[in-house]
């Protein structure tokens, strides 16, 4: 099993290391106008009380990245391949378990969302923003990769078109991107609003991404809450692999 | 499970079909069809289009499941050994889907992974020289010529040397020069004992190639004969080719009838 999984997963490496160069400067592109924008701009005349807020919203803008990326890394391409490119069909006649290939899949497009998080916390450092790395920050960066790669293989599995992709990422990823506490606390918020919003995984990534960030621990709910959602999502992708024969 | 793999050395078909039926939104795309395909031969899937003959390929693939019926590869049932069944058969789909981003060495690479072959870069280096591709070895499949991309797409099934090769319409679309070439290439394969099923929309590969062919209509068995049965059959005196031919439009047209 490891082997396939490898396999699958250096399939998308020899891919990625083609156009690494590219991928690292597309990727720097939206981080920039975030940090600029919510950081130097509306951030010099916002006070948080945790002190700076571009301190306040490194944390937040390395949850949607890495979401986005690993989201958008593992959706669109499966998507296409599955529907225009029929390359799915190697994998599906291959004599390798679903969960090989959903496990290198989602591995790969979690690479690439902490790639893409390297570049936002170098980025983060040359603006001038101050938060503490532990390993458990990393740990919180590689649960949320992995939650949003398995959410982006349910989706390329299921999602009947790609023009419904962008559907799904206008009125689930974008509305997330925003309200998930990532560019402001979610507490004054209305209770219902707040409760919807607890139970999302991104929430949860910029709250524990906050907290250690600034010298803390990361609540147990939400470790709880991004396991639960990456056991749930895989639970899905076996079915979806197996639907997809029918 | 070895015994089980081991059975298919002495079985003298390569695929049965039993009653074998694919249901998609309610219409019967596959319906109640049974076929003993023999091992060593090359077996023809004709028909009109919509006829089934993709599907049922996918079916014997195990691309797809039936919706009911079975399908056995050299006597194994496909739905008892699901996976280890997989290293017997090779499928050359109807489209190309070789992926673009990859040079015709890694996506051979990768499959041979995917399929376990020992000594995996060697086997490559011969599939390539078998198949004339070396000089293409580096170059990403997006820029292949038609011709090139369906020797790939038969050298990536046969990497894993499996036993039973799949063609959906394995010349579709090619000059009449590659497609000669790839005749050639199929006669070869038979050389070497493997068992083909080819789908094709040309009467006269069917004519060329085939030992035996089944013509497929509205999902069912139309018609299982020899070339020169169908010839005799016909009652023509002049080439099995017409003869083929003949038939087919006989039965598209009796289909729509």
């Amino acid at each position: 099993m490891l082997t396939d999984i490898a396999t699958v997963f250096w399939r998308d490496w020899v891919v990625l290391h083609r156009r690494l160069g590219t991928f690292i400067l597309s990727r720097m592109i939206t981080p920039i106008l975030y940090l600029v924008a919510f950081g130097w701009g509306v951030g010099r005349s916002v006070q948080v009380s945790q002190g700076n807020y571009l301190d306040y919203i490194v944390p937040g803008i390395l949850a949607l990245n890495s979401m986005n990326i690993s989201f958008n890394s593992v959706a669109s391409p499966l998507n296409m391949s599955r529907l225009y490119h029929k390359t799915l069909e190697e994998y599906l006649v291959a004599p390798i378990s679903s969960l090989s290939f959903i496990i290198g899949k989602v591995l790969a497009g979690t690479l690439r969302g902490m790639i893409s998080s390297v570049i936002i916390i170098l980025l983060a450092y040359v603006f001038g923003a101050k938060f503490q790395m532990t390993l458990f920050f990393w740990l919180v960066i590689i649960l949320n990769c992995l939650v949003f790669s398995s959410l982006g293989f349910v989706a390329a599995m299921l999602i009947p078109s790609h023009e419904e992709m962008g559907n799904f990422s206008t009125y689930v990823l974008l509305p997330m991107s925003f309200l998930c506490a990532t560019f402001f606390s979610i507490d004054k918020l209305p209770a219902l609003v707040r409760w919807v919003l607890e139970l999302l995984p991104l929430t949860h990534a910029s709250h524990a991404l906050r907290a250690i960030g600034s010298g803390g621990e990361a609540a147990g709910l939400s470790w709880l809450i991004m396991l639960v959602y990456i056991v749930v999502l895989l639970g899905i992708s076996v079915w979806t692999m197996e639907k997809v024969r029918e | 499970m070895r015994n089980m793999l081991e059975k298919h050395q002495d079985s003298v078909y390569a695929v049965q079909l039993t009653e074998l039926t694919k249901v998609y939104d309610g219409r019967k795309i596959v319906d109640n069809l049974s076929l003993i395909i023999p091992a060593g031969e090359i077996f023809g899937l004709l028909g009109p289009n919509g006829a089934g003959k993709t599907t049922v390929m996918k079916m014997i693939a195990g691309l797809t499941q039936p919706s009911k019926g079975s399908v056995q590869i050299f006597g194994i049932n496909r739905d008892d050994q699901p996976t280890a069944i997989k290293k017997l058969v090779g499928l050359v789909p109807q489209d190309n889907n070789l992926e673009r981003d990859l040079t015709v060495e890694e996506v051979l690479l990768i499959y041979g992974r995917l399929f376990g072959v020992d000594q995996v870069k060697h086997r490559v280096a011969e599939v390539l020289e078998e198949f004339n591709l070396e000089q293409s070895r580096y170059k990403q499949v997006g820029v292949l010529s038609g011709g090139l991309a369906r020797r790939a797409l038969i050298a990536r099934a046969l990497l894993p040397d499996p036993k039973l090769l799949l063609l959906d319409e394995p010349t579709v679309g090619l000059d009449p020069d590659v497609r000669q070439d790839l005749w050639t290439i199929v006669r070869h394969l038979t050389d070497q004992g493997k068992s083909i099923v080819l789908t094709t929309h040309y009467m006269e590969e069917a004519e060329q190639l085939c030992q035996q062919v089944a013509m497929l209509r509205a999902g069912r068995l139309a018609l299982l004969d020899t070339p020169a049965g169908i010839k005799q059959q016909v009652g023509k005196t002049g080439q099995a080719l017409g003869a083929l031919e003949s038939m087919f439009i006989k039965l598209v047209r009796e289909g729509d009838a």
